[in-house]
């Protein structure tokens, strides 16, 4: 960048990039937001369009596109905040994706006019960058960020003689408080080609060196100051046993909150829809059509909702910490640790995060740069024991070892470290295979700490919930449709037996109601095993059980499994309708009823063995159809999503494989 | 900022070759110029894009891993193994405020021996 001279710059033909036809004032519909990553680019979006945003990929691509409007004088004006980029000719994503938009190569995010932001703390590098943009030839504003920091340090920016030097007007903005916003949006009417007062042979480097010094007074006083308390707050933060310890802290404080704190409105919502689906239910009664609207559109509203909490609290907490400047520092703590398993530092966070929920982690992989390592995080995310997975290790440990706590609780613990070393593992064989490449160099600007906007965050989590439910929940509740529909249909008869115990029942109204209430109750149970044993899912699990047999899994077992692949949480309600106890039952009699329940020749249902198996299953099996649409969302490509699937089950089958036989080898059946 | 350029008392007697080591060497408060050779083509690009470009003078800010240096009022972390491969010529004055410590660094061998080393196998980060 720095090597460019007058003569690179002033025709964008010679340097290789095409040039947009300028518009004229009264023409700018859609402007541009560039700028170097950490110049408080979001915060000025966030400013500009408030709600009136939308986030979407670019074409051809992955990287976040978010869209807005904002009203400029008479007219309405679309804002598109590109991707912070340190350079446009650089070989990644984001920069690619700026230059083609700049160029006029993307028609559907060309813009009219571009805004470039850039840092008054950080001068030198931004004109710089500054200087490379204008290659595009677009008509273009400058507007100077972090004024009010460069003011606290002693600098005193001039706009206008800056406007001297770029030829193009130039507006101080604070997108935290919002003073200039006014008249950046009056400026938009005037932006004009910035053309850099560049001397003949002068090269970039020294033209932002001469503009600062005719400007704000020299580089020498542009920040070069020497900051004690950043520097401890650095070291401390980036130490090797301080910084761990304060990464752990500060992650335990981000986990709780998020499981205290969503957890009522989970419970809310869960209520909420149980109660609407009754409502649903005694409107429409139990005919398909009540069915439908009850257990497969309010089920799916309910399905989808229900993350709707806790992805929310995560990229809340998430936005007010990498605003602090604290994130970009704890992925180094992490770097030493995550790139012996080929992934960068900042996969932490996400990989935490999917202990509460795969949902959020891998929507939270948007804070690592580089696209290989994403997909790798994308991929290992659900391999983390996630709050799901909580009811089923409950289940099966209590089982493997009951009366033995402390090997249920070693059992128990277990499960999350295989869990976790598979992800590690296969993120390690996933970048020496399908993601080799070369990596992003572990290279980060450090931003300035500072105190974080509520404001901006709120605007995030938003955007964030919105994105989540048009995308990924619209998919969410077509497969809890679909899966509806597979084990509601065919209708199975009423059984003979429940129709004896019904008919006893009607005979015991009058004298014992209490017996005829707990007869019916036992009457719909068999008919619900039944309509589930009967229905395409419960077929499917007759065919799929010569699969399942090697890892001991009988019929029962193979349909409960099949059906966990909507949600592993239902694996539990499901077992205890096959054995014959209320889904929502509880305790030790639950234990005792599934210890003596047996399979159609008599052997029981969970042997040591079994119970092992489908623990290791459960723990690398991908179980969770939403889990899978919002992996396609985020990587782009169903393609992703079926390779996740294929492996983490394929996975699961062979761990469970060698459990089962494993233990039948050293005798345990 | 007030940065003494008063030159060590024994400088004349120091030899006229500045000495270079890898920037991984460098204390906290350390002033230094930059060589970003030893890097690849796509890490001098982006570094540069950064503003740490060729013979850019930084001063250290932590040093280890990662190293943070600090380019007028940026500063970026700099993991280990990138920091490992910038040479760095230490400026031959008083840092702020502390004693001058550059002796002690151990330079780096001569430039062939690094590229022998490199050639026969060096650890990449992928």
């Amino acid at each position: 960048m720095a090597s460019h001279t007058a003569d690179d710059l002033s025709s964008g033909v010679a340097s290789g990039t095409p040039v947009a036809a300028p518009r004229a004032p009264e023409q700018v519909r859609r402007v541009a937001l560039v700028g170097n990553p950490n110049v408080g680019k979001t915060t000025l979006f966030n400013r500009l369009c408030g709600l009136r945003a939308k986030t979407a990929n670019f074409p051809g691509s992955t990287v976040d596109a978010r869209v807005g409007t904002c009203i400029a004088g008479d007219r309405t004006v679309e804002v598109v905040d590109l991707p912070g980029v340190y350079a446009l000719d650089l070989d990644l994503p984001e920069s690619r994706l700026c230059r083609d938009c700049l160029s006029g190569q993307l028609s559907e995010c060309q813009p009219d006019a571009m805004i470039v932001v850039i840092d008054a703390t950080n001068l030198t590098r931004n004109l710089q960058f500054l200087a490379s943009v204008t290659r595009a030839g677009l008509p273009t504003i400058v507007a100077i960020t972090m004024a009010d920091i460069a003011v606290r340090k002693g600098l005193s920016i001039d706009a206008r003689l800056i406007a001297e030097h770029v030829r193009c007007p130039v507006v101080i903005v604070s997108g935290r408080s919002g003073n200039g916003i006014d008249q950046l949006m009056q400026a938009i009417s005037r932006a004009a080609p910035c053309r850099p007062t560049l001397r003949e042979g002068e090269t970039v480097n020294a033209w932002a060196t001469r503009v600062i010094e005719e400007s704000v007074g020299g580089s020498h006083v542009a920040g070069t100051d020497h900051d004690s308390v950043a520097d401890r707050l650095d070291a401390a933060f980036t130490h090797p046993i301080a910084g761990s310890a304060i990464f752990a802290g500060v992650m335990a404080l981000l986990f709780l909150a998020i499981f205290s704190l969503a957890k009522f409105p989970m419970d809310g919502i869960d209520w909420l829809f149980g109660v609407f689906g009754s409502l649903v239910t005694e409107w429409f009664g139990e005919g398909p059509l009540g069915s439908l609207l009850s257990q497969g559109i309010v089920g799916g509203l309910a399905g989808t909702l229900v993350f709707l909490p806790q992805i929310c609290l995560l990229f809340f907490l998430l936005t007010l910490l990498e605003d602090t400047g604290y994130l970009a520092r704890a992925a180094f703590v992490m770097d030493r640790v995550m790139c012996r398993f080929g992934l960068p530092g900042q996969a932490f966070v996400p990989l935490l995060s999917s202990h509460a929920c795969a949902l959020p982690g891998i929507m939270s992989t948007r804070l690592i740069p580089d696209h290989r390592d994403r997909i790798a995080t994308i991929l290992v995310a659900p391999f983390m024991s996630c709050s799901a997975r909580v009811p089923v290790y409950v289940l099966l440990t209590t089982l493997l070892f009951r009366n033995q706590p402390i090997l249920a609780g070693l059992a128990f613990t277990a499960c999350y470290l295989i869990g976790a070393t598979a992800a590690l593992l296969t993120a390690l064989l996933l970048r020496k295979s399908v993601l080799r490449g070369r990596s992003r160099p572990m290279v980060l600007e450090l931003p300035s700490y500072k105190m974080p906007s509520i404001r901006s965050a709120l605007y995030t989590t938003y955007d964030r919930a919105k994105t989540f439910l048009v995308n990924a929940g619209t998919m969410i509740m077509a497969i809890c449709i679909v899966m509806w529909w597979l084990s509601a249909y065919p209708k199975a008869d009423a059984t003979a037996e429940a129709q004896v115990l019904r008919a006893q029942a009607e005979s015991l109204v009058a004298t014992n109601p209490s017996e005829a209430e707990s007869l019916n109750s036992s009457a719909d149970h068999i008919d619900l095993r039944n309509q589930r044993t009967h229905s395409f899912a419960g077929r499917l699990g007759s065919i799929a059980e010569p699969i399942f047999a090697p890892l001991g899994f009988d019929r029962q077992l193979t349909f409960a499994t099949l059906t966990s692949f909507l949600a592993r949480e239902v694996f539990a309600s499901t077992t205890k309708i096959l054995v014959g106890l209320d889904e929502n039952a509880e305790g030790e009699g639950v234990i005792a009823t599934l210890e003596q329940a047996k399979r159609d020749d008599g052997t029981p249902l969970f042997t040591p063995a079994t119970s092992a198996s489908l623990l290791v299953f459960f723990v690398l099996a991908m179980q969770c159809l939403p889990t899978l649409a919002v992996t396609r969302r985020e990587s782009g490509s169903w393609r992703w999503a079926a390779l996740q699937f294929a492996w983490m089950s394929g996975l699961a089958y062979v761990a469970a494989f060698l459990t089962y036989r494993g233990l039948h080898l050293f005798g345990v059946g | 900022m007030t940065f003494s350029m008063t030159p060590r008392p024994d400088s004349l007697s120091r030899p006229a070759e500045p000495r270079r080591v890898p920037l991984t060497q460098l204390k906290r408060g350390d002033r230094a110029t930059l060589e970003l050779k030893d890097l690849s083509a796509h890490e001098t690009q982006l570094l540069g894009a950064m503003g740490l470009s060729e013979h850019c003078e930084v001063r250290v800010c932590r040093a280890g891993t990662p190293c943070i240096v600090q380019i007028e009022a940026t500063r970026l972390g700099i993991a280990a193994d990138v920091a490992a491969k910038i040479v760095a010529t230490p400026c031959e004055c008083y840092p702020e405020g502390g004693q001058h410590h550059t002796s002690r660094l151990s330079p780096l061998p001569p430039r062939d021996d690094r590229e022998n080393k490199r050639a026969s196998g060096q650890p990449n980060r992928s």
